[in-house]
């Protein structure tokens, strides 16, 4: 009896492994992970003011519990919508649409996804121009190439990465068609966060670097203010181009319940880290 | 505090109001553009903002628990009387010096520091910074006095407090507000410091200065299809920060003596020269200031209120025949134009006088952006003024009454 109950289930997990669907997840790491931030981010907005010029610019990210991107939305400095991407996933939570709406073109895209497990790649096409957007990823699942061509495949767009044993963008490559735009090269700091970056444009010759101060850091380890400098070092003295004054708020999922009550059981002493903030607008 | 784009706002809005009445009867309602400016400003200024009163309330320390560390500099010029601004007493680099701006001692003859408690400073020598508006001078070895830590990382939204010598009056007067903004050189802030407070400390909680005050700016005026409505200006206040700045060691007397004295002069200039335009748009046929400073330009005022004085004679004459009239009208135009001529030439004279300055290899980073900043004001007046006499110059003055 005991003989027949194990092999049922032996027999059960074999069938549900061989017909479950992959997901994203196969192929790529959660977006959030490929980013700078740590913990149990559910949004970031990053607001930019340039050469303190007292009007703020935002970036809005989104992600679910996962950390796959959801929503990303740009607003100028009056707070008016110009762009936004949705990203969608099924019921199993794989990735199946990415669309896309630029308020100021008035323009649409929407891209169906495909995802290739075996070659590690996801891919993209667009439904009314058929443009592909192709996707290459490393064993890790870190993004280390981005193709998007036309749909007689003329290259529009490439974009190549190269990272660190720790996964950590090093080097970073814009081709435009089929000439190299631009490179970044960068230089990471021992505390994680990003040091230095070098950028050479390769038609102009022209090359400049960005360097970073970190006013704060939050609890989770995540910057919240940060100035970028950037200067051009093409010359015999590096001459300053622009300042990016930048401030990020962060919104923590509150941790579920199977988290506090595990978290509560085990906690001994005081935890290094603060707790999630509090979601106002969950049930 | 100076602001080269309020002047220039003001100075065009009055020209070109001018001119517009200019074409109207003789003797019509004038409008004051100045205040209602300025009246315009304020209520922007009232609208942002914030309340100080809940930073001082829990302000950690107040005035009197650090003044042994703030001073007060007074600055004694030959040429152009007394001025004032504040500083405070400072550690960096394993020395103690007493910071300031540069613009607080350039063109002084003599300086007095003073803590507020009345203790006199002697500082041994002077450094500029290259780039940035700050001067700190070094306090001799048997100086005991303390001075604040310098503080590295500012971040925004932090609460202030700024004290410092307000409205150059010698008393010193305590201010509070947060961070609005940081960049690698500079910090906004909302802290209301006026002139007097040029040099101030701008400091944390943990009393760390994170910045010095150094000046005022004016934002360009929102767009506005009412035409009734004034435009919006709001002030913005700025601080050099204190991290990461390159010193250089200067003569005191030699570099004040090459350069101090034209920044304070030049600055004198281009303010008479502004309120000679600002009175002159405001009324195309009234007397323009005529004390300058300077002996050109107060011989041009001479003569520019001498044509206006020919100008009412002409106009007491009562009637004139229609052929009489143009030839009036002519003799004006022409007046006018040359008036405006000279004075433009006189700009320009100035302007390229001062661009010489430019070539020169010591100069700081702020002087060579003030002096910067002074031609363009100058060559900017000398454009405004040649456009302005040209259409003066093309207006009938007399016309038949119906």
């Amino acid at each position: 009896m005991k003989r027949h109950t194990t092999l049922s289930i032996l027999l059960a997990i074999t069938a549900y492994t061989v017909l479950a669907e992959p997901t994203h997840l196969d192929i790529m790491v959660p977006d959030l992970q490929d980013t700078d931030l740590k913990g149990p981010v559910k949004s970031v907005s990053l607001k930019v003011s340039r050469n303190v010029n007292g009007e703020w610019t935002t970036e809005k990210s989104e992600y679910d519990r996962t950390g796959n991107l959801t929503c990303y939305t740009e607003f100028d400095a009056k707070d008016k919508l110009i762009e936004k991407s949705e990203y969608f996933y099924d019921e199993n939570g794989c990735y199946t649409k990415l669309r896309y709406r630029n308020e100021e073109d008035d323009y649409e895209s929407e891209w169906d996804v495909t995802l290739s497990p075996d070659t590690l790649q996801i891919a993209l096409r667009e439904k009314s121009d058929g443009r592909i957007g192709l996707e290459t990823y490393s064993p890790e699942g870190y993004l280390i190439n981005y193709r998007l061509v036309t749909k007689d495949r003329e290259p529009i767009l490439t974009r190549e990465y190269q990272r660190d044993e720790k996964n950590r963008r090093v080097k970073y490559t814009r081709i435009k068609g089929r000439k190299p735009e631009y490179t970044f090269y960068y230089k990471w700091a021992e505390n994680g966060l990003i040091d230095m970056q070098g950028q050479v444009y390769h038609q102009e010759k022209a090359q400049f670097r960005h360097t970073y101060e970190y006013l704060v850091i939050d609890e989770h380890g995540n910057w919240t203010q940060r100035i970028l400098v950037r200067y051009d070092i093409s010359g015999k003295k590096p001459v300053k181009v622009y300042e990016h004054t930048v401030k990020r708020d962060i919104e923590y999922f509150a941790p579920d319940a199977e988290e506090a009550a595990t978290a509560t059981s085990d906690d001994t002493s005081e935890s290094e880290e603060a707790p999630a903030e509090e979601d106002s607008g969950e049930a | 505090m100076k602001s080269k784009e309020l002047r220039q706002f003001i100075f065009r809005t009055s020209l070109w109001t001018a001119i517009g009445l200019a074409g109207t009867a003789f003797g019509a309602e004038k409008v004051d553009i100045e205040s209602a400016l300025s009246e315009a400003k304020d209520k922007a200024e009232e609208a942002l903002k914030e309340n100080p009163d809940e930073v001082k309330d829990s302000f950690p320390y107040s005035l009197n628990e650090v003044s042994d560390k703030i001073v007060t500099i007074e600055c004694k010029s030959n040429r152009n009387g007394r001025s004032a601004g504040s500083g405070f007493i400072g550690k960096m680099d394993g020395k103690t010096y007493v910071f300031t701006n540069q613009h607080v001692l350039l063109g002084a003859d003599e300086i007095s520091i003073f803590t507020i408690n009345g203790d006199r400073i002697l500082p041994s020598k002077i450094e500029l910074s290259v780039r940035r508006d700050i001067a700190r001078l070094e306090l001799r070895p048997d100086d005991s006095h303390e001075g604040f830590e310098i503080s590295s990382t500012p971040a925004m939204g932090i609460p202030l407090a700024v004290f410092g010598n307000s409205e150059g009056g010698g008393v010193a007067t305590a201010l509070y507000g947060k961070v609005k903004s940081v960049t690698s050189d500079l910090l906004e802030v909302t802290a209301e410091f006026v002139s007097g407070n040029s040099g101030s400390p701008v400091l944390n909680e943990n009393q760390e200065v994170m910045g010095i005050a150094s000046y005022v700016r004016f934002s360009t005026p929102e767009a506005t299809d009412d035409e009734e409505k004034e435009p919006k200006r709001k002030a913005r206040r700025f601080c050099y920060r204190l991290t990461n700045v390159d010193w250089m060691p200067v003569n005191w007397s030699r570099y004040n003596g090459e350069y101090g004295k034209e920044y304070r002069e030049t600055e004198a200039l281009v303010d008479s020269i502004f309120d000679v335009v600002y009175g002159w748009g405001d009324e195309p046929f009234g007397y323009v200031p005529s004390e300058h400073k300077d002996y050109d330009l107060q011989k041009w005022a001479k003569n520019h209120n001498n044509m206006v004085d020919r100008i009412k004679r002409l106009s007491d004459k009562g009637s004139a025949t229609r052929k009489e009239l143009n030839n009036i009208n002519k003799q004006i135009q022409g007046d006018i134009g040359d008036s405006a001529e000279a004075l433009a030439a006189f700009c320009d004279r100035k302007s390229r006088n001062v661009a010489m300055k430019l070539t020169k290899n010591n100069l700081t980073g702020f002087l060579h952006d003030e002096f910067e900043g002074y031609v363009e004001s100058l060559q900017w007046a000398t454009r405004e003024i040649n456009d302005f006499g040209e259409h003066l110059s093309e207006i009938e003055y007399f016309r038949f009454s119906n």
